[in-house]
């Protein structure tokens, strides 16, 4: 009985170290991908969304908003795959250094483009370098 | 999260049981713990730690598999082209 005890205060502690200590590469790298996914896929509904008097375009239908949401989607797309090929390679290998800094790389440029396509809600001539 | 990562978590938790053993063995003086039985409590540790840690994927949100990875790619719809400047 002293010896379930025991089983039970180790599994209930090392469950909380568990969880309040692990914050890996992995869980970084998923949840910037989700907050980028929305953020793009919310740029795409306002640059799609018709203007009307009392609801003025977030961003403009132009060709500077076009290509920019277009570079940030193929970014996510990139970022995504990156993410995918690393979980699929953490399953047959413990050596996961080379994939690791091929998904973060993608991100880091994903992040730096759903940058600028903030930018077009706030300021898209500064998105469009001055062009719109 | 990669397998050094874990490593690391299973030691602080393999830690963490030596240091309960021992409070509960000062506790209770009178139970001996064996080398094997020791060894198959922290076995069992490490075993908790891999649980514990998809655990913690599911406290945090979504468990991260290949499904909730490829889950995140953008809207598939394509842009409509830009009005003409």
């Amino acid at each position: 009985m002293k010896v379930l005890k025991r089983i039970a205060i180790l599994g209930a502690l090392s469950a909380s170290l568990i969880v309040t200590g692990c914050n890996g590469f992995e869980r970084t790298a998923f949840q910037t991908l989700s907050s980028s996914r929305d953020d793009i896929n919310a740029a795409q509904d306002a640059y799609e969304a018709p203007a009307t008097p009392t609801k003025p375009k977030k961003i403009p239908h132009n060709q500077c908003a076009f290509t920019l949401i277009n570079a940030a989607k193929a970014a996510q797309v990139v970022a995504v795959n990156a993410m995918v090929a690393y979980e699929e390679q953490k399953a047959t290998s413990k050596d996961l250094t080379a994939q690791t800094a091929v998904a973060a790389t993608s991100i880091t440029g994903l992040v730096a483009t759903v940058v600028k396509v903030k930018t077009l809600y706030s300021n898209p001539a500064a998105a469009c370098g001055g062009a719109n | 999260m990669n397998a050094a990562d874990i490593a690391v978590y299973v030691k602080q938790v393999q830690v963490a049981g030596d240091t309960i053993l021992n409070s509960v063995e000062a506790i209770t003086p009178g139970e001996d713990v064996t080398a094997e039985s020791a060894e198959a409590l922290l076995n069992l540790v490490a075993e908790m730690a891999q649980i514990a840690l998809a655990a913690w994927s599911a406290a945090a949100g979504v468990p991260i598999t290949v499904e909730s990875v490829m889950a995140l790619m953008p809207n598939p719809t394509p842009l409509t082209p830009p009005d003409p400047e």
